[in-house]
């Protein structure tokens, strides 16, 4: 179509055809697609494909299809004019693969978020044996590959990039349900030179949901689980590359559940998928996608092992109340941000491929909590209300007898706070700011409302690969990302009362002093707040990010040398839309805006030492901007910035030996990464924060027998820990052998050390102390272990495959030295002043809690059975955790509530707050192809 | 492979129409209804009463366990909504009220003013605290002696019946301080026709800087105190106590044998009348006047309903005096270091529409300077002599004695300025504690 053809004399048809290799059966529908062009056939009824105008001077084919492990071949030279024969080795069941996203997981992921934090790879599962381990068998245990943190591995989709800008997060959420088309990947782990991206220490993946790459097929598939939903119904439809260059591809899939596996949970999750491709000639393809996952559920949430302990379960939930008989719960999540990613393809030349994306994305996250003003802190785990809280050891026993017997009293009273409301009745002067206008009725004590986050991003990414004759290929690419999330708070409920005044509990106290202080808004002080009504805070994150990337590959008989890098560049700034009463200058309008550069550089060899093994070696050195969270103090109240904010560094070493032979595989890698100079805005108790405070002797600040009294947190702020160091180190090994026809074995291990190297400098902003920011002092917590994830794992599995078509594994996983996060300010010299060094009670406050050890059992099994050509049935069932060990801790955090005043030698103050994982568990699902 | 799309494309069409449907129906249910009007109120049947509980506490000052199953009753007539009591309700029933102590605040949230309770008082504890008989639910021992400890959640879950919301809350028993006592205590009170003193007018109920509890005295027309006792906590804390006279609600207390009336919150005292014996400025002036100081403190500042006695320098006010038992006013500023002494004692407003006659009799004493004036006036406004315009009346002064007093002499016949409204007769004295010493004295003020 275009002059191309005589331009590029030297583009070429392939053609070939695909067999069975037992059978020497032709394939139909199988997908070869020439990478790099993207360009796609389907063989036909013969199992013959043909694909004109390929411009490749060494030919990467990758041939799939369901059923058949994939096919992947380099033609060069001469190869490439031939008729091209493809064997494919039928799979025992390709349902079981693990390139299938872990169908525990993206729902998990989801609801995971209120414990342990964020998991990184998911979507880097993949048929290497390590991946497969740390993505299924380790994930029930809240495995982090090599301590990093999710930003750190980046997401793409269709070119796209889809790590969330301002949490680094990859949003599983958003495509939640649509496994059936995330299928195809394309990762890269560690410091691997991907094609799409300049990855750093954490590797990158790309998900290809193009229509094109989509098998042509309908699939429909029923499953059933005890996890997080119960039912899932899922229908994809494929129509793969037809007539006209078109290809279309849609997928749907409803996930609910009344009850999850924790108490009071709800699931309640929709999707949506639509692709379509089109394909002009040879050297050009566009594609659209538009998915969105409108998902509702309830949350569960940690709480104290003397909790679980009374209520027989380490599963309690003390987020939810029965409500006339239901299970009602108090805070649930919902997330729907449909996306829109449009991709451009164009292979010019032989040697050149260019992608250029553009995405767009805008929904909403809705959290929901109970909040109170003037009441009693409606937890039903609050601090004060457990037993070991009393004074009188018989009165804490008698209680926690009766706790043990009612679950009722262990849950919200959702009744009693209707009551409570329903007794409320009060006059509100100069309500709405207007003198004389009084307004009266119940003013809700206890409402339940809602954090929501109204996000917008557009961008646009491109990426390029340019060969230069056999050896040297140049990739490189340039990003934009512009965001913009509205955060606000709205009113949710107010469980039978008549309206909410837009109060500050924080700001409650200055009232006698400053009436205003008290105001969310100052501009309309008294504020009278309905249902539905915006309350509480309200201001825009700006972000905006651009990065450019070159990287040079060169191939060698016997080495590949790599070396790359990259520059960004990065801006963020706050926009207040209420006038705070505490920070009324510096809460409304624009803030100051931040901005970073960032650099990166890495490089590698690979010295293939003959066909089998490869050694390898990798270095990377980089700067990270910090994430929004981490830059303003306190974003909700007022627009400080973090003083003196600089970007991080990380430098890491990587590597390894690799052995691939028929009957054997495997691998060990040994890195060490460092991240210096990192700031992270962090929690802590209110309690400890009011010793540093009482300490620092800030006088008028001293609100202590208000706090007393008030029965709440007074000192409540935040906290930003500056100059953090760590060294993550360790050795990742697998090995997967066939020594007999049908059997696999594969062990895994990743034994890691996290741990801090320095001690950082602690500062405080109080919400109730203006806008100063307070020295702390430093936090002693060097060596101290990064927490959130098992820094050792290791996994032993054993799978039959039958030749009749089934197979089942069984996989035994385990994990150690899971450290809980712990309360910085703990770790100050002035929360320890006055306590005897080495004394017991020294050692509770200062030394870091660990989890126990925890291991799990996982059966994995499957049978397909082929109906016709056309029509297949799978089914496949896994068994997680078929010991049922119920102590595997997932999140474990020094609790921050406030309990024993004023006697910082009390035991019983240090407790931790604890989730965990699911005992016994299970997935199954059936699945019709045609 | 078009023609299997084709027949691909119906089962895609039917597959989703499933989809739709299932999804449809199966929805999860997450709205929730609204909520029934307030708790299901429970009933008991009290086997004591109030007053006969409070009897079973008889270690003054320590803890009588209670090891029957006694069962009691009453309204909550005090809570902490306004922070005035802390985790502490009031009950009471018809024999009497008891405080009742909690582990928990808030309480006013489901246990508010007109609610009934009913408390199961096995294994309670009484006590007392500075005389005041508490129930509590435990002790605790810390530094070597027993505190009490209020009812934990535990305790009033198994101890403590919500019962109804009274529709007509128990109307406070009208008492007069001098009819205060013991069978008092823990109910609520009603006080007519009281006032705080003039030190404790327009002052805060208590601190609500520091947070400290104050006194506040209260006292009716004969003279009779009350204490009014306001916690720093108390939203009202800031607050001004009001000026006049009037009615106050509140529940008794007795700290170390001295009673103590807790309000509410500041609408219990509803106190805007006109202080004991002050005269309506609205109402017209005297028509006549005859006061003879008979009904005077000797040695005492003089209060005499009606009468305004101020200092305008210094510190000294018209006092009463007697000779031979006849009482009268007197003012002198012998041996009293000021530098400068004026006070005024000035008559209730006096109806000067017509034609009014003034008479008095004055007397100096240990004469060293003229130091006493008459004056009138007709836009005083009760409080500030200094913020009037006054004329000078003329009148028949007494004889001048360095050495004594001299004899009342008449002031002889004093026409009043005729003026359509009201008018004020100010006796003045001016002197000093060095040379201006002299003492003055008046009696028998006629207007007619």
């Amino acid at each position: 179509m275009l002059a191309g053809q005589t331009i590029f004399a030297q583009r070429t048809t392939l053609k070939g055809v695909v067999k069975d290799a037992e059978t020497e059966k032709p394939l139909v529908d199988a997908a070869v697609v020439v990478q790099g062009s993207g360009q796609v056939a389907a063989t036909d009824q013969n199992g013959r494909f043909t694909i004109s105008d390929v411009e490749c001077r060494v030919c990467s084919l990758s041939v799939t299809h369901d059923g058949y492990t994939p096919v992947s071949l380099e033609l060069k030279g001469r190869e490439r004019t031939q008729p091209i024969m493809v064997s494919m080795t039928r799979l025992i069941n390709t349902e079981a693969q693990p390139v299938d996203i872990p169908t525990i997981t993206l729902a998990e992921a989801e609801a995971q978020e209120e414990g342990a934090g964020e998991i990184a790879n998911l979507l880097f599962a993949s048929r290497d044996v390590f991946q497969n381990a740390s993505s299924f068998g380790w994930f029930p245990f809240r495995f982090r590959e090599r301590g990093y943190d999710s930003g750190l591995f980046q997401t793409y989709i269709n070119g796209a990039p889809f790590n969330d800008l301002e949490t680094g997060f990859t949003p599983y959420s958003e495509f939640g349900g649509l496994n059936d088309v995330l299928r195809v990947r394309n990762s890269t782990t560690g410091l691997n030179p991907a094609e799409f991206a300049f990855n750093g220490v954490g590797g990158a993946t790309m998900v290809d949901t193009r229509a094109s790459v989509q098998r042509k097929q309908i699939r429909v598939s029923y499953a059933t689980s005890n996890r997080t939903y119960r039912d899932r119904i899922m229908v994809t439809a494929s129509t793969g590359l037809m007539p006209g260059g078109w290809a279309v591809s849609a997928s749907a899939s409803k996930r609910w559940s009344n009850e999850g596996y924790v108490p009071g949970t709800f699931y309640d999750g929709y999707s949506y998928f639509l692709s379509v491709d089109k394909k002009f000639g040879q050297t050009q393809g566009l594609n659209l996608t538009f998915f969105g996952a409108p998902t509702r559920r309830g949350r569960s949430a940690d709480s104290f092992q003397e909790m679980f302990d009374i209520s027989g379960s380490n599963y309690y939930n003390p987020l939810w109340g029965y409500w006339n008989g239901d299970k009602r719960n108090s805070s649930t999540v919902y997330n729907h941000l449909p996306t829109a990613i449009l991709r451009y393809d164009l292979s010019p030349g032989q040697h050149t491929n260019i992608t250029l994306t553009a995405h767009g994305q805008t929904g909403v996250s809705d959290f929901t909590r109970l909040n109170f003003i003037n009441g009693l802190n409606p937890a039903p785990d609050y601090n004060r209300r457990l037993p070991s809280s009393l004074e009188d050891p018989a009165m804490g026993a008698m209680w926690a007898e009766q706790l043990a017997a009612d679950e009722s009293l262990r849950q919200v009273d959702w009744a009693g706070l209707y009551e409570s409301n329903g007794n409320a009745f009060s006059t509100i002067s100069d309500a709405n700011g207007i003198p004389g206008n009084t307004v009266e009725g119940l003013q809700s004590i206890y409402i339940v409302e809602n954090q929501r986050s109204k996000n917008t991003e557009a961008g646009a990414n491109l990426f390029l690969t340019h060969t230069f004759g056999d050896r040297i290929s140049l990739n490189g690419g340039a990003q934009y990302r512009w965001y913009r999330g509205e955060n606000y708070k709205l009113l949710d409920d107010l469980l039978g009362g008549d309206f909410w005044v837009d109060w500050d509990f924080f700001g409650n106290f200055d009232s006698q002093t400053n009436p205003l202080a008290r105001n969310s808004d100052v501009r309309t002080p008294n504020h009278i707040i309905y249902e539905g009504d915006k309350f509480g805070w309200d201001y825009n994150e700006n972000i905006r990010r651009a990065n450019g990337w070159l990287q040079w590959q060169f191939s060698l008989p016997q080495f590949q040398i790599f070396a790359g890098a990259e520059i960004g560049s990065s801006s963020m700034s706050r926009t207040g839309n209420m006038q705070n009463g505490r920070f009324p200058n510096r809460s409304l309008g624009e803030s100051e805006k931040v901005s970073f550069s960032t650099y990166g550089v890495k490089g590698g060899v690979t010295w293939k030492m003959n066909g089998r093994n490869y050694l390898y070696a990798n270095g990377y050195y980089g700067t990270r901007a910090p994430l929004f969270r981490n830059s303003f103090v306190a974003p909700r109240t007022r627009d400080l910035v973090v003083p003196n904010l600089e970007v991080s560094n990380i430098q890491s070493v990587e590597g390894g030996y690799m052995l691939r032979s028929p009957n054997y595989k495997a691998r060990i890698t040994g890195y060490l990464t460092d991240f210096s100079n990192e700031t992270e805005n962090i929690f802590v108790s209110a309690w400890s924060v009011g010793r540093i405070i009482d300490e620092l002797d800030l006088g008028a600040l001293d609100l202590g027998d208000d706090a007393a009294f008030l029965e709440q947190p007074v000192f409540f702020g935040s906290a930003i820990l500056q100059g953090v160091d760590r060294r993550h180190a360790g050795i990742e090994a697998a090995i997967e052998a066939k020594p007999v026809p049908s059997w696999v074995f594969s062990a895994a291990a990743s034994i890691g050390k996290y741990i801090y190297t320095s001690r950082p400098d602690l500062l405080l902003s109080l919400d109730n102390g203006g806008t100063q920011i307070f020295d702390g002092g430093l936090v002693y917590q060097e060596n101290f272990y990064v927490p959130r994830t098992p820094q050792t794992a290791a996994s032993f599995g054993i799978k039959y495959e039958s030749r009749h078509f089934w197979f089942a594994s069984l996989t035994l996983n385990y994990a150690d030295n899971f450290y809980y996060e712990f309360d910085r300010a703990r770790r100050t010299s002035r929360f320890v002043s006055g306590l005897t060094p080495q004394s017991p009670i020294w050692n509770t406050i200062v030394e870091q809690q660990k989890a126990p050890s925890a291991y799990t059992l996982d059966f994995f099994g499957g049978k397909s059975w082929r109906i016709n050509q056309n029509n297949y049935i799978y089914l496949n069932v896994g068994i997680n955790n078929i010991l049922n060990n119920t102590d595997i801790v997932i999140s474990g955090r020094e609790s921050y509530r406030n309990a024993f005043r004023n006697d910082v030698s009390d035991p019983r103050f240090y407790t931790s707050e604890l989730l965990y994982g699911y005992g016994l568990n299970y997935f199954a699902s059936i699945t019709w192809r045609m | 492979m078009n023609m299997l799309f084709v027949k691909k494309e119906k089962f895609f069409a039917a597959a989703l129409a499933a989809l739709l449907l299932t999804v449809i129906s199966a929805c999860v249910k997450t709205e929730f209804d609204e909520p029934p009007a307030g708790g299901e109120p429970v009933t008991l049947t009290p086997n004591m009463t109030i007053k006969e509980l409070k009897a079973l506490h008889v270690t003054p000052e320590g803890f009588d366990e209670i090891t029957e199953d006694i069962v009691i009753g009453g309204e909550v007539v005090m809570d902490d909504r306004s922070g005035n009591y802390y985790k502490t309700l009031v009950i009471q029933d018809a024999t009497g009220g008891i405080e009742v102590k909690f582990n928990d605040g808030f309480l006013y949230q489901q246990m508010p003013v007109g609610r009934m309770l009913f408390i199961r008082c096995k294994d309670l504890l009484l006590t007392d605290y500075a005389g005041l008989t508490q129930l509590i639910g435990s002790t605790v021992e810390e530094g070597g002696q027993l505190n009490a400890v209020g009812l934990t959640e535990s305790q009033v879950r198994q101890k403590v019946a919500k019962g109804i919301y009274n529709t007509m809350p128990l109307a406070p028993a009208e008492v007069s301080i001098a009819q205060i006592n013991q069978s008092h205590l823990s109910t609520y009170i009603k006080l007519s026709d009281v006032e705080f003193i003039k030190a404790d007018t327009a002052k805060t109920w208590a601190d609500p800087v520091t947070n400290y509890s104050l006194n506040r005295t209260m006292q009716d027309c004969n003279g009779l105190q009350l204490i009014v006792r306001t916690s720093g906590y108390a939203d009202f804390a800031g607050q001004k106590t009001p000026k006049g006279k009037g009615t106050i609600e509140g529940v008794l207390g007795v700290f170390n044998g001295t009673y103590q009336l807790y309000l509410r919150d500041a609408s219990g005292a509803r106190m805007d009348s006109l202080r004991c014996g002050a005269i309506d400025p609205n109402a017209p002036g005297l028509a006549s006047l005859d006061e003879k100081f008979d009904g005077t403190s000797t040695n005492a500042d003089i209060e005499l309903p009606g009468w305004v006695n101020v200092a305008v320098q210094g510190n000294r006010i018209w006092r009463g005096a007697s000779f031979s038992g006849d009482k009268f006013a007197s003012a002198t500023a012998f041996s009293s270091n000021l530098p400068a002494m004026e006070t005024w004692l000035i008559t209730p407003p006096l109806d000067l529409k017509t034609q009014k006659t003034l008479t008095f009799e004055s007397s100096s004493g240990y004469w060293r300077h003229d130091g006493f004036t008459v004056w009138v006036s007709t836009n005083f406004d009760g409080q500030n002599p200094a913020n009037a315009t006054w004329t000078e009346l003329n009148f028949t002064k007494p004889p001048s004695d360095a050495n004594g007093y001299s004899d009342f002499i008449p002031s002889g016949n004093i026409q009043l300025p005729v003026f359509n409204g009201k008018g004020y007769v100010g006796f003045k004295y001016v002197g000093d504690g060095t040379s201006n010493t002299t003492t003055w004295r008046f009696d028998d003020v006629k207007v007619q």
